[in-house]
């Protein structure tokens, strides 16, 4: 760093200064080696000799009439007071202040011949000369050094003031930062807090959830309950009805009788009716839990049973067309006029064995029901792979079923013809139930000749036992 | 050949808690000509005083056939079952359950509780008097039976 012109010039100042004061603190005898006129004449100190009672300045060296200004004999008739713009009571003042402040030195300001004033360290000492007592009196100009000391003060007050302001800017970043830690730890306790609130609420709604689940499970054990109870309360007096309704019947008497033995047969039917929807109904119920009652739907002959001819297994890949023979053979002396035709291969299907039978005798009893009055009943079943899943196909030329009820006979209890013809209106209730189970799906379209095609979309033989669930 | 207590005719005891099957149970019997002694009670309870002769039973019987229900108050037919098979007494009496349930798992414990045989009664009369006619024949003229103490 380069170092201001006003050090140098101090720094040279000083060392003449040190000079001066060696040689008149050393005494005459280095003073007869060095000429006091000499280092009057010769220095650049700036030197005056004064009176000290009127500050008349009694002789002015060189260095003095070239710092004043004034020519040396201006200077010889002029007086201190006359460049000290300081008052004697400011004189006096600085008198004091040095003495308390410990130095041997005055600072005053002097007024050039310019009319500039500088600021001026007076350094005096009285000597005798010609027999007189005079104040010899060294100047030395400050102002650039206090100027300097401006400068460096300013500088250093700018420094501080830089300091400060780093210092400030360092204690508002760690406020800052203090803030932005306190913040984090508080959103991180808000986060926290949150997240513990969140891990309540989901175990509350996993109890709730579970506890709902067990409320289910026992409705649905208690369904299957009445699903049982049905069986047993509800179909005894039905049966007990058709049974004495029967031996009535037989009585010649009442055979005789027109009236008796048509309300007889009302219910003998009604309780046949009765008997079958009960049942219809039962099973429906039992399908939730997994239990598939032999017996089929009402009206619908039992599908033969596993064990009657050879073994077939309940999981795995079943011979769907021979599933279908079986059914369909069960049913020969209702589908003895009934042209059947299978279309081969039928890929296998993910139902259980007993599941198909019945879904099989629910469609062919459908088929047989609402044959066409005109014309013999044709059955033609295929198969086939569509998407990874089987695609089978039930198309009749029976009477078919209009485009708007087509989603409706999939209903409960859902009839499209009157109690003439035998029927609960349960057969494809239970057949949709059934394929939803293994997330099948079913629906109707046109047959052959305005008869009706029944369309399964069922899974691929997967080992899913409607039967065995629950 | 069987000798029966009676004329040779067959004991059957019919355990039914239900009058009006028991009286189809009887007119079946009598409707298909199946010559048997037909005794009724009502209940499992019932039933085992009858084979030990206790109470107003003390002159019964012994049965060469049980026709069984199963649906019954204080002792239903499927404990009667088991109780019955645990009595050396009358353990070789054979059981015929004879019920309205389709409950496939009714039959299978029905068998592996030792009935000789599982009949659902049929709603229609002339059905049910088909199978008692066939049950009176195959336990009369086709199988042969222990002798009764």
């Amino acid at each position: 760093m380069k170092r201001p012109a006003c050090f140098r010039r101090s720094h040279w100042s000083a060392v003449g200064w040190l000079l001066c004061l060696w040689i008149l603190s050393v005494g005459p005898a280095v003073a007869e080696r060095i000429s006091f006129e000499r280092v009057f004449e010769e220095h650049d100190v700036v030197m005056l000799l004064i009176e000290p009672e009127s500050g008349r300045i009694v002789d002015a060296n060189p260095a003095a009439a070239k710092f004043y200004g004034h020519a040396r004999d201006a200077l010889q008739s002029m007086t201190i007071q006359q460049i000290n713009t300081f008052t004697p009571e400011q004189v006096a003042a600085e008198r004091r202040l040095a003495e308390t402040e410990g130095r041997n030195y005055f600072i005053f300001r002097h007024r050039l011949a310019d009319g500039e004033v500088r600021t001026v360290e007076v350094h005096s000492r009285l000597y005798p000369v010609d027999g007189r007592g005079l104040l010899l009196s060294m100047i030395k100009d400050i102002t650039p050094g206090r100027h300097a000391a401006s400068d460096l003060w300013h500088y250093q007050q700018r420094l501080e003031e830089m300091v400060d302001a780093q210092v400030r800017e360092i204690e508002q970043s760690r406020r800052s930062q203090a803030r932005i830690m306190i913040g984090a730890m508080i959103a991180q306790a808000i986060v926290i807090g949150l997240l513990v609130v969140t891990i309540q609420r989901r175990r509350r709604l996993e109890r709730e959830r579970e506890e709902l689940l067990d409320t289910l499970r026992a409705r649905n054990q208690e369904l299957q309950r009445l699903g049982e109870v049905m069986a047993h309360h509800f179909q005894e007096p039905v049966r007990r009805l058709v049974s004495y309704a029967q031996r009535l019947q037989r009585h010649a008497d009442l055979a005789a009788n027109d009236d008796a033995r048509q309300s007889l047969g009302f219910i003998d039917e009604q309780a046949r009716r009765l008997s079958a929807l009960t049942g219809d109904v039962q099973r429906y119920l039992a399908l939730d839990h997994g239990i598939l009652r032999s017996g089929g739907v009402s009206g619908v002959p039992a599908a033969p049973s596993p064990g009657s001819g050879s073994q077939e297994p309940e999981s795995g890949t079943i011979d769907v067309a021979r599933c279908l023979r079986k059914v369909i053979d069960g049913r020969r002396n209702d589908l003895a006029e009934v042209q059947v035709s299978i279309v081969e291969p039928l890929p296998a299907i993910g139902l259980p064995e007993k599941s198909l039978r019945q879904l099989f005798a629910i469609v062919v009893d459908n088929a047989l029901r609402y044959r066409h009055d005109e014309r013999p009943l044709s059955i033609r079943v295929t198969g086939e792979l569509v998407a990874g899943r089987v695609r089978l196909r039930f198309v009749d030329n029976g009477r078919g079923i209009e485009p708007e009820y087509r989603d409706k006979v999939f209903g409960l209890f859902t009839r499209l013809v009157g109690n003439d013809v035998p029927g609960t209106g349960m057969g494809l209730a239970l057949v949709r139930k059934m394929v939803a189970l293994v997330q099948g799906r079913v629906w109707i379209e046109d047959g052959i000749d305005g008869g009706t095609a029944v369309v399964f979309d069922l899974p691929k033989h997967s080992v899913t036992d409607v039967a065995k669930r629950g | 050949m069987r000798a029966g207590n009676v004329d040779n005719r067959l004991q059957v005891l019919l355990v039914e808690d239900e009058p009006a099957d028991a009286n189809l149970v009887r007119l079946a019997f009598e409707e298909g000509h199946v010559l048997v002694d037909l005794h009724h009670v009502g209940d499992g309870v019932d039933a085992f005083e009858f084979l030990r002769r206790e109470g107003r039973h003390e002159d019964a019987p012994a049965p060469d056939l049980i026709l069984l229900d199963l649906n019954m108050p204080r002792m239903d037919g499927r404990e009667f079952l088991r109780k019955i098979k645990l009595e050396d007494a009358f353990k070789a009496i054979p059981v015929v359950v004879m019920t309205t349930s389709e409950a496939e798992t009714d039959m299978v414990a029905s068998y592996c509780g030792g009935a000789a045989g599982f009949i659902v009664k049929p709603m229609d009369v002339a059905d049910f008097i088909n199978k008692v006619k066939g049950l009176g024949n195959y336990w009369i003229a086709v199988v042969r039976l222990p002798e009764n103490n």
